[in-house]
This record gives C-alpha cells, sequence and structure tokens, in this order.
C-alpha cells in the first residue's frame, strides 16, 4: 500500500531526474527502496486485537460515543490510521483517526455517532492501516469485528406526554372529581372540602368521625379503573411503507405507540404491544421487567415496514393469547386502503364482542391538496381521483363505526397526540 | 481480562494468504492456463507477416523458397539497414548480395558502392515491383517499360526466356508467370516489349521487376521456381561457404541520407527520463488515492412507497379514457357528501334538497347550483323507467374544467357564509 505522501515524494524527485536524467535507474532504485524499508519496518496491523465495547441503546438524533479496543500484541510501535466501518445513515464524526499503538499496549478508539434513523446501526468491520517510519508505504488488514448499536425511535411526541400526564391525574380522584363517572373505583376518604359533589358524602364514615373537634364530613373519592388492559397492534404490512409527507406511515404509527404506551403505563393500565405483517414480528408487555417505555422503544425500533399483505386473520387469536378480559385493542394500520375491506373487516365481529376497538389512521394531506387543485384538465382529473380516495376512506370510515369501533384520523404529525386523547376520553368516561 | 490474552482478530499472514489462494483458486488455475497457452501459442507461432519476408508463411511470403535454399546450406543474412548489410559485406567477401525494394530507396552511398562491387565481380541481385523507383535509383541507366500483361482470366501472361537471354538460370526456367513490370534495357530475359525485359542486366546487377513469382503462391507456376533457385542459388554460390545478405531498404537508413530530422530528436536529454518518471509518479498516485479503507459499507434501506402512487395512477387513467363523465359524477358525488355534512343535512339528504339548502345559504341562483349539483344523470332519474340510462358524455373538457371550479367556487361560498352566519349570531 502507497500513501499520497509516496506520490509527492517522487514528483519532488522529478526535479532531480530532469537535473541529472542520465540516472534514472538510481533515482528509480532509491524510491523503491524508501518504500521497500517502510513496508518491512513498518509494525504488522495482523498483530492488533481489535474488542468492541457494547455500547448502550440511543435515540435517533441523539450522538453516542461508540468505543473499540485495539491491542497491540506485537513489539513494534504501530503508527497510522484505522477506520471503524460505520453504516452511513449512523454519520460517524471521526470514522477515519490516526492511531498510535505502542508495542503490547491498548488504545481506545471512540466513534461519535449521529444517527439519523431507528433501528440497528452496524459496523462489520474496522481497518488498520500501519505505516513505516517514512510514511511512503504501509500495510493495511480489515478487522472483520462487527458492531453494532440500537437505535430507538426518536419518540417526538414526547413533548405532549406532561400535559397529557396532567390530565390523567385530573381525572384521578386525588382532585374533587365533579363528573359523574369519572371512575367508579373506590379511592379513599378525605375531609369535605367546599366545592365536592354532595352525593359523595359518605354518612357513615362521617358518623364514626364525630369527635371533639367539631364536625367533620367525611367524602368518598373515586379513580379511574386502573389494571386496565391495552392491546396495542401495530400494522408493518406494504400499506405501512407508503411515504406520508417525509416519513413512512410506519413512523406515525411507531410515535403514535410509543405515546399512548407509555401514557397507559403511567396511568397503570397493563400495556401490551405487538407489531405484525404476515405473523407478529416484535412483541413488548408492561408486565416484563424494566421501564416499559426502554421495552417499546427496542421492540418497536427493530419494526421495518414488509412489502406483504398484512394477516389480520390471525389477531383474534394473539390478543386471546394475551388475555381473556375485556380490553382497549388499538389497532393502528391504514383505513383508507381498500384492501381494509378484506383484511380487517371480516374479523372485526371477533373483537368487538369481548373488547373495545379503536383504528388509529394516518391521513394523508396530499389528497386535500390534490382534491383543491382545479386549475387544468389534467388536475381535474387527479383531484376526481382524489376525490374518489377520500370519498372510499370516508365508506370505510363508515362502516367502521357502525361496527363500533372508534376510528382516530390525523395527519402524521397530529396521530400520536389524537390517539391520546381517544385514550384519556374512552378512561374518562368509564368505557374502558 | 479475556481481551489481554486473546489472540489477534485477523489470521496471521500465511493464513490469511492461504485462505485466498483457496476463494481465488478458480481464477487462479485460469489465469494460470490462459497464460500458459498464451506463451504456447507464442511459441508455436514463426511466421511474419512482413511482405516478401523470408519467414513469412503466407501466400505474399518467401518462406517456400528461403526453406528450399536453407535445406541446399546457403545462409540468408537479412538486414535492414545499409551500414548492416556492408559490415556482412566486408565480413563474407564472396557472398551475393539482394536488396528487396519496396517504396523506400537504398541509401545512395551504398548504390554506388554497389556498383563498384558488381565491377568488382560480386553477384547483385535487386528485386523490385516498383519500376518507377528502379529508374529513380539508378538514373538514366534504367527506364521503366510496360507492365506485364494480363490473361483472359485475370492471371499474368506466361513469358518465356527469349532469343537474347544472357542468363543460365533463366534459360534453365525457360518460362515465367506473375505480375510485375518490367526495364528498358539492352539485354535481358523474358521480354514483356520488344525492349523491356523482367530480368535486366544493367551496371548495377540484374534487376528482376516481378518479386510476386517467387512468392509462396506464385512459386508453383511455370518455370518461377527453377528461376528463383537459380537466381539466388548462383548469387550465393561463390565460395565454400555460401551466403546470401538479403538486404531490405528501410526507414533506418532515411534519416541519415535525407536532411531533415525529426522534432523529437532536438528535445533535451532529460525529456524521455522525464517523462518516465511522471508516468512512474502517475502511477503511484493511482494506486494512492485508490486504496480504500477497506471493503464498501452498504446501506440497509428500508422500503418506501409514495402514498398518492394509487391515486396519480387514476388520475392518469382518467385522462387517458377522457373519462369526462365519470369525472364530473365523482366531483358532483363529493361535493355533495361535503355540502351535506357542512350544512347539517344528515346522511340521506336528496341532492335536490342540498342544492336548495346551498343555493340559499351561498345566495348563488338555484337553477344554477341545481345544474352544478344535479347533473345530466339526474334528468334522467326524474323521467320514469330510464334507470337504466348512463350519463353521457357530453361535456368538453374544458367544460368540466370550468365546472369542477364551480363546484369549488360554490362550496367555499358556502363556507364562507356560515362562518360569518355564525360569527353574526
Amino acid at each position: 500500500m502507497l500513501t499520497l505522501r509516496c506520490f509527492w515524494v517522487a514528483l519532488g524527485m522529478s526535479v532531480v531526474v530532469m537535473l541529472v536524467p542520465q540516472w534514472l535507474w538510481l533515482w528509480l532504485g532509491i524510491l523503491a527502496a524508501a518504500v521497500l524499508v517502510d513496508l518491512m519496518a513498518c509494525a504488522s496491523p495482523r498483530t492488533v486485537r481489535v474488542t468492541r465495547i457494547p455500547a448502550q441503546p440511543t435515540r435517533a438524533g441523539t450522538p453516542i460515543t461508540v468505543v473499540s479496543r485495539l491491542q497491540n500484541q506485537g513489539r513494534r510501535t504501530l503508527r497510522g490510521w484505522a477506520k471503524d466501518g460505520w453504516q452511513p445513515t449512523a454519520s460517524p464524526r471521526q470514522a477515519v483517526q490516526p492511531v498510535q499503538l505502542r508495542g503490547r499496549s491498548t488504545v481506545e478508539l471512540e466513534v461519535t455517532l449521529e444517527p439519523q434513523r431507528r433501528g440497528e446501526l452496524r459496523s462489520e468491520h474496522l481497518t488498520i492501516r500501519s505505516l513505516g517510519p517514512l510514511g511512503l508505504a504501509g500495510r493495511q488488514v480489515v478487522h472483520r469485528v462487527p458492531h453494532t448499536v440500537q437505535v430507538l425511535p426518536q419518540f417526538a411526541s414526547r413533548r405532549h406526554l406532561p400535559s397529557m400526564l396532567r390530565r390523567l391525574r385530573e381525572l384521578d380522584g386525588a382532585s374533587a372529581v365533579q363528573l359523574r363517572g369519572a371512575g367508579t373505583e373506590f379511592d379513599s376518604l378525605r375531609d369535605y372540602v367546599r366545592g365536592d359533589d354532595v352525593r359523595s358524602i359518605d354518612w357513615r364514615a362521617t358518623a364514626r368521625r364525630q369527635d371533639a373537634a367539631g364536625q367533620h364530613l367525611v367524602v368518598r373519592t373515586w379513580r379511574p379503573e386502573r389494571d386496565r388492559r391495552i392491546i396495542l397492534c401495530l400494522d408493518s404490512s406494504r400499506t405501512s411503507a407508503a411515504r406520508i409527507d417525509d416519513g413512512p406511515r410506519l413512523d406515525a404509527g411507531v410515535e403514535s405507540s410509543l405515546l399512548l404506551g407509555a401514557l397507559a403505563a403511567h396511568a397503570g393500565d397493563r400495556v401490551d404491544f405487538l407489531a405484525f405483517a404476515r405473523e407478529v414480528t416484535a412483541r413488548a408487555s408492561s408486565s416484563e421487567r424494566g421501564t416499559f417505555l426502554n421495552l417499546l422503544s427496542l421492540a418497536v425500533s427493530r419494526v421495518e415496514p414488509t412489502l406483504v399483505e398484512a394477516d389480520f386473520s390471525q389477531l383474534p387469536g394473539e390478543i386471546a393469547a394475551l388475555t381473556t378480559h375485556r380490553s382497549l385493542v388499538v389497532i393502528v394500520t391504514a383505513a383508507d386502503s381498500p384492501a381494509l375491506q378484506e383484511g380487517l373487516l371480516p374479523v372485526l365481529p371477533a373483537l368487538t364482542s369481548k373488547h373495545r376497538v379503536v383504528v388509529a389512521s394516518v391521513r394523508n394531506p396530499e389528497l386535500l391538496q390534490q382534491a383543491a387543485a382545479r386549475g387544468s384538465v389534467a388536475e381535474v382529473y387527479a383531484a376526481a381521483a382524489a376525490e374518489r380516495a377520500m370519498i372510499e376512506a370516508a365508506a370505510i370510515a363508515a362502516e367502521l363505526h357502525a361496527r363500533g369501533v372508534e376510528l382516530v384520523e390525523a395527519e402524521p404529525d397530529a396521530l400520536p397526540a389524537a390517539l391520546a386523547d381517544c385514550y384519556i376520553r374512552l378512561k374518562a368516561t368509564g368505557k374502558l | 481480562m479475556s481481551a489481554q490474552t486473546g489472540s489477534p482478530t485477523v489470521a496471521p499472514a500465511a493464513a490469511a494468504v492461504r485462505t485466498a489462494a483457496t476463494r481465488w483458486q478458480f481464477w487462479i488455475v485460469l489465469a494460470v492456463v490462459a497464460a500458459a497457452v498464451a506463451l504456447v501459442a507464442q511459441l508455436l507461432e514463426t511466421s511474419e507477416t512482413e511482405v516478401f519476408g523470408t519467414e513469412n508463411t503466407d501466400l505474399d511470403g518467401y518462406a517456400a523458397v528461403a526453406s528450399v535454399l536453407e535445406d541446399h546450406g546457403v545462409e540468408l543474412h537479412r538486414v535492414y539497414s545499409a551500414q548492416a548489410a556492408r559490415e556482412l559485406m566486408e565480413q563474407n567477401p564472396g557472398a551475393g548480395v539482394v536488396v528487396l525494394l519496396r517504396d523506400i530507396p537504398p541509401e545512395e552511398r551504398f548504390t554506388d558502392e554497389l556498383e563498384a562491387e558488381v565491377e568488382a565481380g560480386r553477384e547483385v541481385l535487386w528485386i523490385s515491383a516498383e519500376t518507377w523507383l528502379i529508374g529513380e535509383v539508378f538514373g538514366a541507366e534504367a527506364q521503366a517499360g510496360p507492365r506485364i500483361g494480363e490473361g483472359a482470366a485475370g492471371t499474368a501472361q506466361v513469358l518465356h526466356s527469349g532469343p537474347r537471354c544472357p542468363h543460365p538460370a533463366a534459360e534453365t526456367a525457360s518460362s515465367l508467370q506473375a505480375p510485375g513490370g518490367s526495364l528498358h534495357a539492352e539485354r535481358g530475359c523474358f521480354p514483356v516489349d520488344h525492349d523491356s525485359y523482367v530480368l535486366s542486366e544493367t551496371t548495377h546487377g540484374l534487376v528482376f521487376t516481378a518479386p510476386e513469382a517467387f512468392t509462396n503462391q506464385h512459386i508453383t507456376a511455370e518455370g518461377n521456381a527453377a528461376l528463383a533457385l537459380g537466381l539466388l542459388g548462383a548469387a550465393a554460390e561463390n565460395e565454400a561457404e555460401q551466403t546470401l545478405i538479403w538486404y531490405t531498404p528501410s526507414g533506418t537508413d532515411q534519416v541519415g541520407a535525407q536532411q531533415w530530422g525529426s522534432p523529437l530528436d532536438y528535445l533535451p536529454a532529460w525529456f524521455w527520463p522525464l517523462l518516465w518518471w511522471l508516468m512512474i509518479c502517475a502511477a503511484i498516485g493511482l494506486v494512492a488515492a485508490g486504496r480504500r479503507y477497506g471493503p464498501v459499507v452498504s446501506e440497509p434501506m428500508p422500503v418506501t412507497v409514495p402514498a398518492e402512487e394509487a391515486v396519480v395512477g387514476r388520475g392518469r387513467l382518467y385522462q387517458r379514457a377522457n373519462a369526462v363523465a365519470a369525472t364530473n359524477q365523482v366531483l358532483r358525488s363529493a361535493h355533495l357528501l361535503r355540502l351535506s355534512r357542512l350544512l347539517g343535512l344528515g346522511r340521506g339528504a336528496s341532492p335536490e334538497a342540498i342544492a336548495a339548502a346551498a343555493s340559499h345559504t351561498a345566495q348563488w341562483d338555484l337553477d344554477a347550483v341545481r345544474r352544478l349539483l344535479e347533473g345530466p344523470a339526474s334528468e334522467h332519474a326524474l323521467s320514469p323507467n330510464q334507470h337504466a340510462a348512463r350519463p353521457r358524455d357530453t361535456d368538453s373538457p374544458s367544460d368540466m374544467v370550468a365546472r369542477a371550479d364551480a363546484l369549488a367556487k360554490l362550496e367555499r361560498d358556502v363556507r364562507d357564509a356560515l362562518r360569518t352566519q355564525r360569527r353574526t349570531e
């Protein structure tokens, strides 16, 4: 392996060649000898042992530093360059770094990654280039030691979480609840404060509390039901590969699942997640050990759209295997797809008979723009096509409503919040 | 720590070479076989391609004649420059000289020297079909004569040695058949005309102007072979060792003989070494810049499909089919649905009711709104027994655009009216 320095040196030597042209072979010999000396004198990159230090999962867009340990087992000092072969979307900041490894010593090679998309990022190899003392030539060897970093989804809708949690707490019996049906589960007894519903005064407890201090009215507090079951089903079939605005439909589904899952887990519900296309491709459950949001992020980060038709017929079986209780089944899919008529609609009765079903779907904002453009003949034809697609989607929505299914439709950015709102509304009205 | 005691993460060099050899086994074997085949072919390939070359086995070569001569112990020395020929002539004083002229004249001084040698008794044979060139070289002595005539089938005419033929080889051969030219001369063999001969005697030696006769193609015709062996054998047969100097003038004599030189000769001494050196530099630069840090890293891309693909495709299908009626109907029903939702008329409202409500809200003319919203189909629907009637494509595309625009405007007006109404309430 020759270096660019070798090229510049050779170019510089052309002056000598011009001055004493009859010694061409001598000059060539000198250059070849220098290269040979470098080749023989450089430390062998084969005597290096590469160890990859396991990296923690990170979120897309959050920089992470990954470390590889290089251990020189030879006696000579290795001078040169090392390149960590991270894939392009990992955006490594200093993939190629100078290294200096004394004989029988260890050095840690740090590379900062800025992952641009979720999933498993890989570096299949680490290349070590060892240069000779003159820097004219060297040896290069590829160490095939893989390194992986799990990149979790960005979870941009996390900013909605505090306000959603506050609304959940307001539902909680801890604050004065005026709404009938805000909860049906008995929570605790406390002193009456002005503004409480007089119907919630517990006369028996009030009688028991009579003491020297005087009269104290005691009210019962209620809280929304806990330990309800939420089952999140994320469709990762071909319809989820459709690109709306900037990202695939699946990304909006992932965000919605994360927000709803985090919210429901905070609210004390038991959440199960499954992603499916032909079969179930990822699972997570809040009953497992660890923070549910992390578990869910890990599971979701591996879900990629596949170009196959979704198999909805397995959903009732999968859900039955998870729970026998009545639960909230959220299906994140594309409700405007005509394929839904053959896929989801036939299995709905089996689900709605036992569970409350919510279908969440991304609406395509481009359809509206296309339907509104009426400038030329071609635009009018395209507008008619868009109108027709919207009529069909509306027909499917009507059919879903008729079967008692709640449909949440929103544009990609708004879908997570819309789905979470729907969940809070259902919880507030005690419909879980 | 296990990392401290572990072995390196790549195989040692010897093992790596072995692995590479195993992996590339097929190609290495293939390359070796190809190299061997090429080498064998190169070794077996002996023939040259020079016209009238003594080792050329093609139709225009002299290989047949040369091999027969060699069988008889004649030694052929081929030279391409006058200087080399001169040196050989000094070494072999009795050797015969054959000058094969193609289109380059021999060195002038050498021609004069040959003339002296002929006088001294050396056998010199000039062979050339270019009679004009011989005329130039010999001056006034040799003038180009007519070319040998052609027979009926395009083959050359058969020539006979003629009565005034002084050369025994020509008399032995007695006849000749090959294309070629002739020279005007006083004496000679194989007359083409009354005073022009194919084999003529000059002060520079014998001149034979039909070299085609000795090629592998024509050597077997008539007395060609006897003439060739007679002429060349006689030229060689002067001494105990039979030697023939075969001189073909080439560009090597040219530069010195004529007073111009190539511009390359005037370049400074360092030019060519520097050029070579820069080429070496370029090679080093290519190798250095072309060396990658390890294999190419690929990116597994996720699948994405543009969401509006199906809709855009359907729009194009409408356009290709000029589906004006269908387009009108789709647009109408879409606006009817939206207007009924906007005006709060419920799902089952009839088009007439929607039209009436819309015209009232937007302050549009009722007939115009009905024409817009009900379309041609409604006229049929109103009349009984016409339920099978299909909408006709009465509109032109430009009408359709106007209609679509009007529908959009109606909806906008209804929306605006409702908004102001809500604000005033």
